[in-house]
């Protein structure tokens, strides 16, 4: 599983693809406290990236990835 | 360069030179519905051709074209004579791509805003019929755009956010600028719809060359999560790259309509940015910074700054002002009047308006960035020009006013993209004169006065006709596409005359190359022979001599343009190839096996008819090695080969002919199967069951009416297959030959001669006649003394080299009533000749030479005489009979 999903955080590694999104959005939608770990994550398709902006859950980790970690913090750290 | 390529240049040709053609008719009969159809359809099978590669910029040129010509088509959009021109401009610059493709093998990035702007100006048609004053406006939007994208810098519209980058990178990005690097301010905003097509954005964003900062944004305020649709991209990306502007086309070449590149200059980065402190005004520092300036006195300012700098917080908006002014002074110690505004943007904390500033101070040694190039300036004169002769145009009715307003923003346009942005209240003061009286005179008058001083070098306006602004867009899209120069595609006919490389020619006109020169040989051939009646009948030896030499030379010529035209005829394999990577993925889908195909030596030539006879039988082939050959993967598995299959189609040249080796690596056939079904249908007796070869039964699915399948499949199993690849290659005077391997595999070899057209013959000679013998099937040429020679109940047979060989009399199989004659020593000549894979000799009287000849089918009344594979015609005049060696023994 690209995403796994714990009881209130969502664990994102590898590359995230666009079938993801809607299971996220789902999710995200039922949880009201979600966090999101990033830190194994290397790229995510940007509708998984719109849902995260729009639910704006706690990013419990940002990814390791330097390079993806400056463009998500632009996009997330609101 | 690959042959699908090369094909569709060739064919893309035909279709510009077709549409030019269609559009000029069209012209003088606007309504023919049919010559619009054809028009359409070019555009559309051009287009669609263009898709199989990767050429954006010719695609979406032709897009437009399709939708344009569709909307023609259907009567939304009147074809008018402004259509035709802009169609003729775009196929020109498709023309001219297809130029670039042939010479580079690619299309250079360059030219995606030339294409978005052609693109564009083919669309705004469809949208309205336009009055002649408003398409000029469009037009010379159009050009406008593409003027403000390669050149705008913050004057294009909106203040670019460059205060949000921080300071740190924003001065990092400065030390590169000022040590020559190009900074561009990248907008990104992808479709909306572009996940659905498979797009990345984000990705794309992310490997952009050189970013120095980036960041994200939505487009709008995110709804509730549930009315969010996360299929519809709304975000936006925003980067700060140090990337040459030409890898920037290059990356963003596909889509250069949701791209925004500015040009940043360096001193536009230097934004102080911080708290502002309340109150204290650093009013004496401004003082004493600017006294300190005024002498020249560097040294003592940086010292003050420094000092201040030391005494403030650093996240205070003074201390980034300091900093910058620190960091300019470093880089830039000549520019003083930017330490001026950056001192004097402390009195009020705010920024200093570097685009300002720099038109300010244009004449001085700043980067030339706001100068618009000789060819830019140059276009923007025509604009103007135009705009005037708009002006000049009587208004009549109400509506044209919008002609005003057009030429207006037209104006403001030109004016922006000169950074000429105080002129711009005048504008608006004349535009709105003009409006309240309905004349254009206001208008006129502020052009005339602001333009006539400002170009005063340049031609007067009134020179310059419309026809001279097309050229100079031309020139225009030259200039800000490709600095060289060498591009070009104004659509004068004498400026580009595409010459195509390779003709198309009719084949009939070969064909009759190929029989004139088939003339030629013959009659060639006939100057021997003079020689000899000129030794012989004349005596003239030193005549005969001469004529010899003659026709050594006549014959080298005429065996070189045989050649020639030969090679004209000549075709790679892979035009019957192409297809079976599709047939061979299809078919074992269907069958559900696995199956690599691996094609070697397309570039196999052979004559073009000997090409198009493989066609079907190859297809037989590899759709029975699909359908018998592989096994399904579970079956190949647990018989210890790989899962996938491999079936290789090879194609070699072995002296003068062509080989096709269709191997598997699948089942192979077994010949105890063939040898039962075989029997069970009748076609061999048990005798010869049990004595058959496995090699001979193995031969068997040649035969006619063979099939091992108990169930007809769509695919095969009908019991024609072989015997249809047979038959088709024999009729081309080829051979089959199958190697199979139970267990292991199948092996086809196809041998075909490279060209049918000539054919070398052995003349035998038997009562008196001459005969033709094609050297294919002749293995050897024997004296046997008659004594050797056997009769075995009614059939003569000797033995060569340990085998028997069956003899036949020629003259007994063609009926003629006359014994084989044998020489001085009663030694009879026998010809040996392979049929299938038996040997048989035949009885002749005499050999001869062999010969090349062209050999002509039997027609007419002939045509029914199986014996004889054809005529030929001899130098001497004679006719030479080929023996058709199957058909008579």
């Amino acid at each position: 599983m690209v995403i796994e999903y714990k009881r209130n955080l969502a664990v994102f590694s590898d590359v995230v693809s666009v079938d993801e999104a809607e299971a996220l959005l789902e999710w995200l939608q039922k949880k009201s406290t979600a966090r999101v770990d990033l830190s194994a994550c290397t790229h995510l398709h940007p509708a998984n990236l719109q849902v995260l902006m729009a639910a704006k859950p706690v990013i419990s980790a940002w990814p390791t990835d330097a390079g993806l970690a400056a463009w998500l913090e632009s996009a997330l750290r609101a | 360069m690959n042959p699908l390529l090369e094909q569709f240049l060739s064919e893309a040709r035909d279709f510009l030179q077709g549409i030019g053609e269609k559009l000029m008719q069209l012209e003088d009969d606007p309504g023919n519905a049919e010559l619009m159809t054809e028009l359409f359809r070019f555009v559309h099978t051009l287009k669609g051709n263009s898709g199989l590669f990767e050429f954006p910029e010719m695609t979406r040129v032709l897009h437009a074209g399709e939708d344009l010509m569709d909307a023609v088509r259907h009567g939304q959009v009147d074809f008018s004579k402004e259509l035709a021109d802009r169609l003729l401009d775009a196929m020109d610059f498709v023309g001219l791509l297809c130029d670039e493709i042939e010479a580079q093998g690619s299309i250079g990035a360059t030219h995606a805003a030339d294409s978005a702007r052609l693109a564009a100006s083919l669309r705004e048609l469809i949208v309205k019929v336009e009055s002649p004053a408003a398409v000029a406006a469009v037009v010379a939007a159009a050009l406008l755009t593409t003027l403000a994208n390669s050149h705008a810098g913050s004057r294009d519209g909106a203040p670019l956010p460059l205060v949000d980058i921080p300071e740190s990178v924003r001065m990092d990005a400065y030390r590169r600028a000022c040590s020559g690097v190009a900074l561009h301010w990248l907008d990104y905003a992808p479709a909306e719809e572009c996940f659905f097509q498979g797009d990345d954005p984000f990705f794309q964003a992310r490997n952009t060359p050189g970013i120095l900062w980036k960041s994200i944004t939505a487009r709008h305020p995110w709804p509730k999560l549930a009315e969010l649709d996360a299929y519809r991209c709304v975000l936006d990306f925003h980067l700060l790259t140090e990337a040459p502007r030409e890898e920037l086309d290059e990356y963003f070449r596909y889509m250069p309509d949701q791209v925004r590149m500015v040009n940043v200059s360096p001193l536009s980065l230097a934004l102080p940015h911080g708290e502002h402190d309340s109150g204290l005004i650093y009013e004496d520092f401004v003082a004493d910074a600017l006294l300190l300036l005024g002498d020249g006195h560097l040294e003592g300012l940086g010292r003050a700054a420094r000092t201040l700098l030391d005494l403030s917080s650093p996240d205070l908006w003074i201390s980034s002002a300091l900093r910058w002014l620190l960091l300019v002074m470093e880089l830039e110690p000549e520019n003083q009047d930017a330490f001026g505004a950056l001192i004097e943007s402390l009195r009020h904390l705010v920024p200093p308006r570097w685009d300002e500033q720099q038109h300010a101070l244009s004449g001085e040694s700043l980067p030339p960035i706001n100068c618009l190039t000789s060819a830019e300036a140059e276009a923007m004169t025509a604009l103007v020009a135009v705009q005037r002769s708009i002006l000049t145009l009587p208004i009549e009715a109400n509506w044209q006013l919008g002609r005003i307003k057009a030429v207006a923003a037209t104006l403001s346009g030109c004016l922006k993209a000169n950074g000429d942005v105080a002129a711009l209240p005048g504008l608006e003061a004349a535009t709105a004169m003009a409006l309240n009286e309905a004349a254009s005179t206001p208008l006129l008058t502020w052009l005339d006065g602001k333009f006539q001083e400002k170009w005063q070098a340049s031609p007067p306006p009134q020179e310059i006709a419309s026809e001279a602004f097309v050229d100079r867009r031309a020139g225009v899209a030259q200039a800000t596409s490709d600095a060289e120069g060498a591009l070009k595609f104004g659509r004068r006919a004498e400026d580009n005359i595409a010459v195509p490389k390779s003709l198309k020619v009719d084949q009939a006109k070969i064909d009759r190359l190929m029989n004139l020169i088939g003339e030629m040989v013959v009659s060639k051939n006939a100057l021997p022979y003079l020689a000899a009646r000129a030794e012989t009948v004349f005596g003239v030896r030193e005549l005969a001599r001469e004529i010899k030499a003659q026709y050594a030379v006549i014959n080298r010529i005429a065996e070189e343009m045989q050649d020639a035209i030969m090679q004209v005829r000549m075709m790679p394999v892979s035009f019957v190839f192409q297809r079976f990577p599709r047939l061979v993925r299809d078919t074992s889908r269907k069958l559900g096996k696995d199956v690599n195909l691996v094609l070697e030596g397309e570039e196999t030539e052979a004559d073009k008819n000997i090409i198009e006879s493989l066609g079907d039988p190859l297809v037989h082939i590899v759709r029975n090695s699909l359908d018998h050959g592989f096994e399904l993967p579970e079956v190949r598995r647990a018989a210890g080969k790989p899962a996938v299959g491999t079936l290789t189609i090879r194609a070699t040249q072995e002296s003068d002919r062509v080989v096709i080796e269709i191997s598997d690596d699948g089942n192979g056939i077994d010949p105890v199967v063939i040898k039962h079904k075989a029997y069970e249908k009748g076609l061999i007796d048990e005798a010869a069951m049990e004595r058959m070869s496995d090699q001979e039964a193995v031969n068997l699915v040649f035969a006619s009416g063979f099939s091992t399948m108990e169930v007809v499949s769509d695919l095969s199993g009908r019991g024609v297959g072989m015997d249809v690849v047979k038959t088709a290659v024999a009729k081309v005077n080829g051979t089959v030959a199958l190697e199979s391997e139970k267990g292991k595999g199948t092996r086809l070899r196809l041998s075909l001669p490279l060209s049918m057209a000539v054919t070398n013959v052995m003349i035998v000679e038997s009562d008196a006649q001459t005969f033709g013998i094609p050297m294919d099937s002749v293995v050897e040429t024997v004296r046997v003394p008659r004594s050797a020679i056997r009769t075995i109940k009614n059939n003569q047979a000797t033995v060569l080299r340990g085998r028997i060989v069956p003899l036949k009399s020629i003259n007994t199989l063609l009926d003629i009533d006359a014994p084989p004659k044998a020489n001085a020593e009663d030694e009879l000549a026998i010809l040996v000749v392979r049929l299938g894979d038996e040997m048989v000799g035949l009885l002749v009287d005499d050999f001869h030479e062999t010969v090349d000849i062209i050999l002509k089918p039997m027609t007419g009344m002939l045509a029914g005489l199986s014996a004889y594979s054809g005529s030929a015609l001899m130098g001497d005049g004679s006719v030479l009979m080929v023996l058709n060696i199957k058909e008579i023994l």
